[in-house]
């Protein structure tokens, strides 16, 4: 009489890894991200000036300021290399097209939360070179008792560009509204553009040349994604952009149902529901004359 | 001696090989079958390859498909977008609602567009049978089915004492200019066999009936295998398989696309434990992985015909294992079976824009797709006595499945489902019971069946899935519930001597039946390609359905050499508004008048369909008129010295007459007049 030997086979160890090996890396978790003492790590430098007593320092992600939103930080360092977070500073960019000078819409120099870094963003008109424009800004800083300024300084606003890196992208629109006000409306983000669920976001400012205010609330971007070398489809569940006025800035989202060159197509609203710019894509009307480019 | 002994209880009393002893519709069987009460008829058997040898079983055309072979069941449908890899349905029912494995392992198919069904991946040559189970009845490695299961049998040589063997074959087929080559090789003792052989097809374009050319029906296909079986010790085998299967250049006349290589490497080990003289008589566990690639390719389409060029390569990848006991106890003879697998499906698409400097568009049709899946299976079989028996089985099935891929695949998703979780987990499981009554000539069967599958890949987590015979637009729903059925079947059978009736009907009804609707809010709101296409449908649970399949088989023998074979079957699907579910089979009736004598077989059968009256154009469907074609075929055996000669002919549709069936997608035409030479040597 034989006893049946039920697991002394070792059968099952090859089969339990091939199982854990196909399964494995579903499981896996995302490390948590290390806490860094660096205020600029991950940041390229832009620029830097120094003089007797500190340097000040541009950077931002690319390294370089470019057509439409611009972020830049700034940092300030002693004679030592010591990171400064007590310091103010100010800096007004503007363009010299010869027969005129204009500004572009911006932000504040503030202070990041936790870091001796300060932030301000730029919404570039037009790119160095344009209509034969040079752009500078005067960047001045004041630490405590200390004070000091960098004039005229030169910078080098880049063209921005779709993948192919020739054709131009649409990311920023100056125009005149129904309400015959001047707004320039600039893309923020997705920067970094995913198919499904993005975040977008984008700033209105009225503009008053030397100034442009940010229209802070008051009017929403309907939203309309199109695909227009697939015979202009669209994405479901998109979200217009309406204000944040938490972040200071209108969000909504935006869905790519797969990657590829994409038309954000916008209307921009006031309050009550008037149209002020933009129009809604029909029947033999393709796209809106407010709309940006995205192509990932 | 003690060999020999345990070779017999091999042979004899391994439940598995029993449950497939069959009843045979392909093959009348030259003698009666052993009327041994204790042997039951489990599962119908198709019989895949002819027999060798100078045999009055073999059949009139040995090199067919596959396919052609499983639709000689009246159980089995063929759902074909071309010439090539027809998608079986087993009960009116398709890929979802079946099972199909290859000798107990699971295989999925890799074509997002179901050009791939996994019967596809195996030729003749490599198979010696195909156990069907019916509807909750199936195969014990079956898994999510309703409909029924498919296991197809590996041809082994077995441990047997035949030496060495070999077998030559050539085909060719006037319709299409298809011809078929093949060759294989086999040594085979008591302790240890190994077969291994060579196959290829290759079609041109076929030609309708009357004479018009089907464009893109082409197809060549390349299929090698090795089986390899070691006799450890006594009782104790192992046993392992190869198949590489490689079809290229296959054209879909019904589809957009074609597809350039579709590769199966399917590999498997398993190692059998026998047992003399006990209750338990075998114990097979196995190992296996297989690995399908289909990349579908449009290039040969004239460029007019395409809206835009698109790469769609797909991937399939599956291991798993299962573990069988099988065992005789008094009356009961029983089998537990636990099975596992794992798959991941993979299926890409990129779509190039006119304006070559634009970024290419790419997105995942399937988002890399995992499955987990893990069941128990029990079957008995009780004998009451002579005339009475029950079978009763349960399977229950733990199924983790979801999206791994996050950046193309989960994240699209959350677009249409904000709130859909990344894995699910799901029970599923079924239960039968098979009563069986026979006395004299009569046989009845009454059935009753319970049970639940899992919703699969493609209708959870499918995405943009273009579906040419509706043309809308798919899209998974990861919140899909179970689809469950009842199952209720009777039979009754009488077998006065030279002639056989049977009658069997078979009801399912569902409830959460899973099927594509049209999403309106979807259309405006943008899935929509706006190719050309209706819009987007949305898998969805309605809340119920039934599916009615009658057939009616008549097989009656005489002058010693004749048998007559008739079958006739009928089948209605409806909805929860009494609509028609799609790819439904009308009427349909098969008449064939055989002639075997010892040398020489022929046959004539005359087979059709009536007018499909019950479609739905919600699915695509419109009517398909009635039709009836008329086949031919005829075969000689004799031996030169030791090899023995087959030599087969025959027409299909003799009077090469224009038509489509119920399953053709888009009404492509079937193949016209064909005239087929087998030639077979077994030596
Ligand atoms: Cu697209
Ligand atoms: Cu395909």
């Amino acid at each position: 009489m034989k006893t049946i030997q039920l697991f002394d086979k070792g059968v099952y160890a090859p089969v339990i890894f091939l199982l854990l090996a196909l399964f494995i890396s579903c499981e896996k978790d995302s490390e948590p991200e290390k806490q860094s003492t660096d205020p600029v790590e991950g940041l390229k430098k832009i620029h830097e000036f120094a003089d007797d007593s500190h340097t000040v320092a541009a950077w931002n992600e690319t390294g370089e300021f470019r057509l439409g939103y611009t972020k830049v930080y700034f940092t300030v360092q002693d004679k030592d290399g010591k990171y400064i977070d007590s310091a103010e500073l100010n800096a007004f960019p503007e363009m010299d097209m010869g027969m005129m000078k204009h500004s572009t819409p911006r932000s504040e120099i503030t202070k990041v939360e936790g870091k001796p870094l300060y932030e301000a963003y730029y919404n570039f008109l037009m790119y160095s070179g344009q209509g034969n424009g040079v752009w500078y800004y005067d960047l001045s800083y004041t630490v405590g008792n200390a004070a000091g300024s960098f004039d005229d300084v030169v910078i080098d606003v880049k063209n921005a560009f779709r993948p192919d890196g020739t054709t131009p992208v649409t990311i920023i629109k100056t125009f005149v509204g129904t309400d015959e006000k001047r707004y320039v409306v600039t893309l923020v983000e997705p920067l970094h553009p995913k198919v499904g669920v993005n975040d977008i976001t984008a700033y209105i400012h009225e503009s008053k040349s030397p100034e442009y205010p940010a229209l802070e609330g008051s009017f929403t971007l309907k939203l309309d994604p199109r695909m227009p070398s697939m015979e202009n489809h669209s994405s479901p569940n998109n979200v217009d952009l309406t204000w944040n006025a938490a972040e200071k800035i209108y969000r909504g989202k935006v869905n790519f149902s797969m990657t590829g060159y994409w038309k954000l197509n916008l209307i921009l609203q006031d309050d009550s529901g008037n149209i002020i710019y933009g129009n809604a894509i029909t029947d033999g009307i393709e796209a809106s004359s407010l709309f940006f480019e995205v192509e990932f | 001696m003690k060999n020999k002994q345990n070779a017999m209880i091999h042979k004899v009393s391994s439940l598995t090989r029993m449950l497939h002893l069959a009843f045979m519709l392909a093959v009348p069987p030259l003698y009666a079958q052993p009327q041994d009460t204790t042997k039951t008829v489990e599962l119908n058997e198709i019989i895949i390859s002819a027999k060798t040898g100078i045999h009055r079983d073999r059949q009139a055309k040995p090199n067919a498909s596959v396919e052609e072979y499983l639709q000689t069941d009246g159980k089995v449908g063929m759902v074909k977008r071309g010439a090539y890899a027809w998608e079986p349905s087993i009960n009116n029912m398709t890929t979802e609602r079946i099972s199909i494995t290859i000798d107990g392992m699971k295989i999925f198919h890799a074509c997002t567009d179901r050009m791939d069904p996994v019967t596809s991946y195996v030729e003749t040559v490599n198979l010696s049978k195909v156990s069907l189970g019916s509807g909750f009845e199936a195969n014990p490695n079956a898994t999510n089915n309703i409909g029924g299961s498919l296991d197809l049998h590996l041809n082994r040589s077995g441990f047997c004492g035949d030496g060495f063997s070999a077998n030559a074959n050539s085909g060719y087929e006037s319709n299409g200019n298809l011809w078929i080559y093949g060759a294989d090789i086999a040594y085979a003792n008591e302790r240890f066999y190994l077969n291994s052989g060579y196959f290829h097809r290759n079609s041109g374009n076929y030609r309708a009936g009357g004479g018009e050319t089907v464009r893109f029906s082409q197809f060549t296909k390349n299929n090698v295998f090795t089986n390899l079986g070691i006799v450890l010790k006594t009782g104790h085998e192992l046993e392992g398989s190869v198949i590489y299967d490689r079809a290229a250049d296959v054209g879909y006349p019904a589809l957009a696309m074609d597809v350039a290589t579709a590769d199966g490497l399917i590999t498997s080990l398993s190692y059998t434990r026998l047992f003399a003289g006990m209750a338990l008589t075998k114990w097979e566990t196995k190992v296996y992985y297989n690995n399908i690639v289909h990349i579908m390719d449009d290039t040969k389409r004239p460029p007019e015909e395409i809206v835009m060029h698109m790469d769609m390569p797909g991937e399939s990848r599956t291991a798993g294992f299962y573990s069988t006991l099988s065992g005789n106890a008094g009356r009961h003879r029983f089998s537990l079976n636990w099975d596992g697998y794992a798959n991941r499906s993979y299926a890409e698409m990129t779509m190039y824009p006119a304006d070559p400097n634009e970024k290419t568009m790419f997105m995942l049709t399937w988002g890399d797709i995992r499955t987990l899946n893990t069941g128990l299976f029990f079957v008995d079989e009780y004998q009451f006595n002579h005339n009475h028996s029950l079978r009763l089985s349960a399977k229950g099935s733990f199924q983790r499945d979801g999206v791994n891929d996050k950046k193309y695949g989960w994240n699209t998703l959350q677009m249409f489902y904000p709130e859909m979780k990344q894995y699910k987990n799901r029970f599923t499981g079924n239960a039968s019971a098979r009563y069986r009554f026979r006395k004299d000539s009569w046989e009845a069967n009454a059935n009753a069946g319970y049970g639940s599958r899992a919703p699969s890949g493609s209708e959870s987590y499918g995405y943009y899935l273009y579906n040419t015979f509706d043309a809308y637009y798919y899209l998974g729903n990861p919140n899909l519930k179970h689809e469950s059925a009842i199952e209720t079947g009777l039979s009754f059978a009488w077998k006065p001597g030279a002639l056989e009736l049977k009658a069997e009907a078979s009801h399912f009804y569902f409830t959460g039946y899973i099927i594509g609707k049209i999403d309106p809010s979807l259309k405006n709101n943008g899935l929509h390609m706006n190719f050309g296409e209706e819009g987007v449908k949305v898998y969805q649970n309605i809340p119920h359905a039934s599916l009615l399949n009658t057939s009616l088989l008549l097989k009656y023998r005489f002058l010693n050499f004749y048998t007559l074979n008739g079958k006739a079957t009928y089948a209605r699907g409806r909805d929860n508004e009494s609509a028609s579910l799609p790819l439904i089979a009308p009427f349909g009736y098969d008449v064939s008048l055989r002639f075997a004598g010892n040398r020489f077989v022929a046959e004539a059968g005359i087979a059709g369909a009536a007018r499909q009256t019950d479609f739905n154009p919600e699915y695509g469907e419109d009517e398909t008129k009635a039709y009836t074609v008329i086949n031919l075929s005829a075969g000689y055996s004799f031996r030169v010295k030791k090899t023995v000669v087959n030599l087969n002919a025959g027409v299909e549709n003799l009077f090469d007459t224009y038509y489509s069936t119920y399953a053709d997608w888009k009404n492509i035409p079937r193949r016209g007049r064909n005239v087929f030479v087998n030639l077979k040597f077994n030596y």
